[in-house]
């Protein structure tokens, strides 16, 4: 009973640390944490802990360890002096089997500095009528492209497009997919 | 025999049974134009028309406009009429495809709204003449729309390794598009972003083919 209690106080510590250094949420603090998860323990007791954690979780992330890794490297924690216990271990390893694709994607996003696509919106309008005849009937696709950072708000550029520039585009999206099958499976 | 009867009827200041491409009320500043125009010189007014069909051609004609202005006769008052009427005389009739607004009939409408002959034919020159294909293209390039992409390039970066990430391996793509407006931007499209991209791209062409074939 006592153990699923410190598996349940664990997991919550984990997910608090994954909150504040992954997902960038700055509401969770340590005093917060302490405060809804260990109120018993001394300050210092529970700044250890939470110190250990937070190690064990950063080299797990940062290697992206696959379950295999992950069994050897917490194994390894368990038989260290000032390691893991062995239920710690259990808690770290189910929390990392859910968070691992989550956790590995924030850290993506930490190292783009650059304006990323967010979205792209579009729709195909009808040119009707013109002071050219000869753009009468003709099919024209307004794109707008959302670009942004981090931390900033995003840009929205809007472009149109007739039918030959919408085939370029996609002959070039063609040639990039190409290049990219290629790395993937070299990989 | 009818542009007899017709330039009969506006000597005689009776008003013609069509409306002039100038529209059911001439705009104030060509009737403003039209009152000014009479001090005016012939070589004056040519210099202020050229000036005027550079300025619609979307050339920068500051520095001929200075000239005038200081080297004529005209009050800047004057002049400013002048020029406002003249600008909006022509791009209206610019406004009409050649096909359907003829000479004749842009000359009888000048003629209603008493310009002196010698400047209505500078006037029909300009739009009836050589020049029409170059104000066409210029009028075209101001009309409203968006830019377009002018330049499209990419490439396919790996991530090998980041402070963040000891083995990261993770692929994306850079794009750098050149707009038609001059601007340029960069930006990074994540694997799926770009998957999602394409797919949007080929439904958009689906789209627009679907689109045209039901309308023809």
């Amino acid at each position: 009973m006592a153990e699923l209690e410190s598996s349940k106080y664990l997991s919550g510590l984990l997910n608090g640390i994954a909150q504040n250094t992954y997902y960038e949420n700055t509401e969770i603090t340590e005093e917060l944490l302490k405060n809804e998860l260990y109120p018993d323990i001394s300050q210092e007791e529970f700044h250890t802990l939470l110190e250990k954690m937070k190690g064990v979780l950063k080299s797990i992330a940062s290697a992206d360890m696959d379950f295999n890794q992950l069994e050897a490297f917490l194994t390894a924690q368990t038989k260290k002096q000032g390691g893991v216990s062995a239920e710690q271990a259990a808690v770290l390893s189910k929390f990392w089997k859910n968070h691992k694709s989550k956790i590995r994607e924030s850290l993506i996003s930490q190292s783009r500095w650059d304006n990323s696509l967010r979205n792209v919106s579009w729709r195909v309008d009808l040119k009707t009528q013109s002071r050219h005849a000869d753009q009468v009937n003709a099919a024209v696709a307004v794109v707008e492209l959302e670009l942004g950072k981090t931390g900033k708000e995003s840009e929205f550029i809007c472009l149109e497009f007739d039918e030959a520039k919408v085939n370029h585009v996609l002959k070039k999206m063609c040639e990039i997919e190409e290049s990219i099958s290629a790395i993937t499976h070299n990989s | 025999m009818s542009s007899a009867g017709k330039a009969a009827a506006s000597a005689a200041g009776k008003p013609s049974d069509r409306t002039g491409f100038l529209g059911a009320r001439i705009p104030s500043e060509v009737e403003v134009m039209t009152k000014h125009l009479k001090d005016l010189d012939k070589e004056m007014f040519r210099k202020i028309l050229k000036a005027v069909v550079s300025a619609l051609e979307g050339k920068d004609c500051r520095e001929s406009m200075t000239a005038i202005a200081e080297h004529g006769n005209l009050s800047e008052e004057q002049l400013s009429y002048i020029i406002a009427g003249m600008y909006t005389l022509l791009k209206e009739a610019l406004r009409l495809p050649a096909s359907s607004l003829k000479q004749e009939v842009f000359k009888d409408d000048l003629r209603d709204i008493r310009i002196a002959e010698e400047f209505i034919a500078d006037f029909a020159s300009v739009i009836f003449g050589s020049r029409r294909a170059v104000l066409d293209s210029a009028a075209a390039q101001q009309g409203t729309r968006r830019a377009g992409i002018a330049d499209f390039r990419w490439r396919v970066d790996v991530a090998i390794s980041t402070s963040s990430l000891a083995r990261a391996l993770q692929p994306s793509i850079l794009m750098q598009m050149k707009l038609t407006d001059g601007n340029a931007h960069r930006f990074e499209v994540p694997v799926s972003k770009f998957q999602e991209l394409r797919y949007n791209v080929a439904l958009i062409l689906k789209e627009m083919n679907d689109l045209e074939k039901k309308v023809c």
